[in-house]
């Protein structure tokens, strides 16, 4: 009966001509389109709401608005939002548009943008309401959301292949450099050797024995100086190749001692004073030939890098750790080396005497034993070196 | 008699060169380029032995200074670099040295290049 009351009201409408034309019309329109009266009657439902609700247009005409709240169209947390804007529409109020979604009997969601009107069609105030199907919107939205984010995705990736690039090329050029220093490494000690291996190939040899001595030193001391050279460079590789420490309860105190008793006299003999402070320390839990290494190579450089002064050497036990400070009053690190010297592949200083990738060995071992290493230099004035390992077991009665 | 003057950092090179020209030539020796800018203000050698790697002053700024105060001397670069070839084609373009000897072959090259050198200049 509305229907034909709605066809009545219809058909002034515009002049557009017959109920059938604005019918046809209507059941075209890309929009859902309804209409309801002013005590909330559906009274005019087109096919496009017939098909966003999947419900036939009989189920509906007729029957009050909120009859959608029992067909399930609307879904549940929508209800308050949507029973509001119908209270604001029967008041005249236009609304939306506000977006929702519509539950077809199939189980099937469709989103929806609604908005409504109020139109008096002769003396009667009616609401009109268009319902816009929103998939395609929706999907293209969704669609331009993922092409964002696959974009954002893209380029974090590139930029993390840009940067591993640049740091697979910066640790090629400093493998390339590595190679080159140790090259140099090797190729100093190399050419003394040989001068003096052409010295003592002469016959007169044994009549300057002073100089036949002099050269014998310069032959054992330079053999040593690449013994070290490829020892250490082979760590790097197997410190590259992920090495493991085998780790042993060490009398820590007596290995230091042992490196200060080992370097003494070569500080001696350059003048330097050498000062070890080591008191009883509790054993160490740790790889003790490596350990010792790292002793070595601290004090071994201050010696090289230090030409007056005074060496400390000292140890303590504290707060559950040990830590060795070595003290130099040499020329300190240049500033533009400090933040590279502990680095994989550099070397201090390709003019110096088989320095540099002792350090980045030391930090290895240190850290591989759960402790920290580091320095305090300044150029012309001394550096100090000092690692801490914390102590794992605890022997001698030694309280920490 | 020939002097030479040996700027060298690493002791036993220097102690090796000094071996292999002390009988023919008076050397002496400053262990590194800052010694070495020092011993180059008033020395009256013939001809310079110069190491290139060296910490604080390397031997390019030691050609550098020579170069901008017109220090004139015969200058043999001795040194173990890496890339010898390279090196040697860039000191000789820029710094028009008058040999290079590598360390490595010290013992066969040092005192023959040294002769050499001087006989050009002679």
């Amino acid at each position: 009966m509305h229907t034909t009351k709605m066809a009545d009201k219809m058909s002034p409408v515009g002049g557009y001509g017959s109920r059938e034309i604005l019918e046809t019309v209507l059941d075209n329109s890309p929009d859902g389109v309804y209409l309801h009266n002013s005590i909330g009657i559906i009274v005019y439902a087109n096919k496009k709401i017939e098909e966003l609700t999947g419900h036939k247009k009989e189920e509906m005409l007729g029957k009050p608005f909120l009859e959608f709240t029992k067909m399930n169209v609307l879904e549940l947390k929508d209800i308050p939002k949507a029973a509001l804007l119908f209270g604001r529409a029967l008041l005249g109020r236009p609304t939306g548009p506000d977006e929702f979604y519509f539950k077809r009997p199939d189980g099937s969601k469709v989103p929806v943008e609604v908005k409504s009107f109020p139109i008096m069609v002769g003396d009667e105030r009616l609401v009109i309401g268009a319902v816009r199907d929103l998939t395609e919107r929706k999907y293209a939205m969704r669609l331009e959301l993922e092409v964002a984010e696959r974009i954002a995705e893209i380029e974090v990736k590139e930029k993390k292949l840009a940067e591993a690039y640049e740091e697979l090329k910066s640790l090629d050029d400093l493998k390339t450099k590595f190679v080159q220093d140790t090259a140099h490494e090797l190729k100093t000690p190399l050419g003394v050797m040989l001068v003096a291996v052409s010295f003592l190939k002469k016959k007169d040899v044994m009549a300057d024995p002073a100089r036949y001595e002099e050269m014998v030193d310069l032959i054992s001391r330079n053999s040593q100086r690449m013994r070290k050279t490829i020892e250490d460079t082979l760590e790097i590789y197997k410190i590259e190749k992920g090495r493991q420490y085998e780790k042993k309860e060490t009398d820590f105190d007596e290995m230091v001692k042992a490196v200060t008793d080992q370097f003494a006299p070569i500080a001696k003999e350059k003048g330097l004073d050498l000062r070890a402070d080591i008191p009883n320390l509790p054993e160490l839990r740790c790889d003790p030939k490596a350990m010792r290494t790292v002793v070595e190579n601290l004090v071994e450089n201050a010696i090289k890098y230090t030409d007056k002064g005074r060496i400390d050497v000292v140890a303590r036990a504290e707060d559950g750790n040990i830590t060795v400070k070595v003290k130099d009053t040499g020329i300190g690190i240049p500033e533009e080396a400090q933040k590279y010297i502990f680095g994989r592949f550099y070397r201090v200083s390709a003019g110096g005497s088989g320095a540099g990738i002792g350090l980045s060995i030391c930090k290895h071992v240190i850290e591989s034993h759960g402790g920290t290493i580091g320095f305090t230099s300044s150029p012309g004035k001394g550096s100090t070196f000092e690692f801490t390992v914390p102590i794992v077991h605890e022997h001698k009665g030694v309280s920490i | 008699m020939t002097k030479v003057l040996i700027i060298e950092d690493e002791p036993d090179i220097a102690t090796a060169m000094r071996m292999l020209l002390d009988t023919d030539y008076k050397v002496e020796v400053a262990f590194g380029g800052k010694l070495g800018l020092g011993k180059l203000a008033k020395t009256d050698a013939d001809i310079l032995l110069l190491d290139i790697n060296m910490p604080e002053v390397s031997g390019r700024d030691i050609l550098d200074h020579m170069r901008k105060n017109g220090i004139k001397l015969p200058v043999i670069v001795v040194t173990a670099v890496a890339c010898a070839d390279s090196v040697r084609n860039e000191l000789e373009n820029k710094y028009r040295i008058d040999g290079f000897v590598s360390k490595t072959y010290l013992a066969e090259e040092l005192l023959d290049e040294v002769k050499h050198v001087l006989s050009k200049r002679k």
